[in-house]
């Protein structure tokens, strides 16, 4: 074997990744090949030499610190996972304006309601969600979607009858 | 609230998941800060992505129990994280601000200024590889996983691993002491 081929093996050497046999036949070699031996002190030399180089070290009270951080994202990111599918599919829309007309009942005009984010409150709290998330889910509305569901609500009123 | 029997079990399970997740985080936070700090040579950042990684793995705890090493999940989410945000800094052309390792040895004052130099071109090298070729050295050289755990974590096979992972040191070796023979010549001249 050439000396190039145990270049590779004494990187291998030092990372404890020989067989037994392969790493014995190396030691051998080693003894009696002088440019081996030189080439093992230095490859040792630079594993050791970047080993050497840390990322700063923190403390147990550090990590606690971080743990508790990462807890307190966790609800508010389930919380976005919830809104997301019910501001951006059409068929929740549907199923609030479903409760909208269920709430409202047809005929009645609609300039004599609450402000639309309010009805939008009001048939929120219809749905299965805790009062944050439905207070949160209200503010991510914006009045260009607001009409739109309001739209749906007239014109699902004969749907209303159906349900009524 | 009605919590019956379904319930307690529920709560049973978040209780356990908790559990569980706490032990891994205070194994693993630590390495894979480590691992993201090399990768991207700012500390802040490094912090976010340990801190990402476990947020995603809090939400897909269940998804991965079984499937495989919770530690080799970690360590690929961590990795993940840190190639996308080197392909963000590199879009946004920003270059690392600190690369504040800590540098654990205690030295003589005329060695130290020598060694020092050295570390630095150590340091250069390390920050050259590509982002597949420094994980595979981070990996191997300073949480010494076997080739195996690492193709594992890399989806990769163990004779490609293995083969980087030589070519990452013949070429640290080589640039760190062809500079400081051409260095020793200059000053013998």
């Amino acid at each position: 074997m050439s000396c190039r081929k145990y270049e590779r093996l004494i990187v291998y050497y030092l990372g404890n990744e020989l067989k037994e046999p392969e790493a014995e036949r190396l030691e051998e070699h080693i003894k009696a090949c002088e440019d081996c031996r030189k080439s093992l002190a230095e490859y040792r030399s630079i594993l050791a030499e970047t080993k050497e180089l840390r990322a700063p070290a923190y403390g147990e009270e550090f990590w606690t610190a971080r743990l508790n951080e990462v807890k307190k994202h966790m609800p508010q990111r389930k919380q976005r996972a919830l809104l997301k599918p019910v501001i951006l599919s059409a068929s929740a829309l549907a199923v609030i304006a479903v409760l909208a007309v269920k709430i409202f009942g047809p005929g009645e005009s609609m300039i004599a309601r609450p402000p639309i984010k309010n009805q939008y409150a009001v048939v929120l709290n219809e749905l299965p969600y805790p009062e944050d998330t439905l207070l949160k889910m209200v503010d991510y509305i914006d009045d260009e979607s607001a009409e739109k569901l309001l739209n749906i609500i007239l014109e699902n009123n004969l749907m209303s009858a159906h349900i009524r | 609230m009605n919590v019956g029997h379904g319930g307690g079990e529920h709560l049973q399970q978040m209780n356990k998941k908790t559990t569980e997740f706490d032990e891994y985080y205070r194994l693993f936070a630590q390495k894979l800060y480590g691992v993201a700090f090399k990768m991207v040579s700012n500390q802040q950042d490094a912090l976010d992505i340990v801190q990402e990684s476990f947020i995603r793995a809090y939400q897909n705890w269940a998804k991965f129990r079984g499937d495989s090493a919770v530690s080799t999940w970690l360590y690929k989410i961590t990795l993940n994280l840190s190639y996308d945000f080197l392909k963000k800094r590199g879009r946004a052309n920003i270059l690392p601000v600190e690369k504040d390792f800590e540098d654990r040895r205690v030295v003589p004052n005329d060695r130290r200024i020598m060694d020092s130099d050295r570390m630095e071109k150590i340091k250069k090298e390390i920050d050259n590889l590509t982002p597949k070729q420094k994980s595979i050295f981070i990996l191997k050289s300073y949480d010494e996983l076997t080739y195996r755990e690492i193709a594992r974590i890399m989806n990769s096979r163990i004779g490609t691993i293995k083969a980087t992972y030589f070519q990452v040191i013949q070429k640290i070796r080589k640039n760190v002491s062809d500079k400081e023979v051409g260095k020793n010549v200059l000053q013998e001249i």
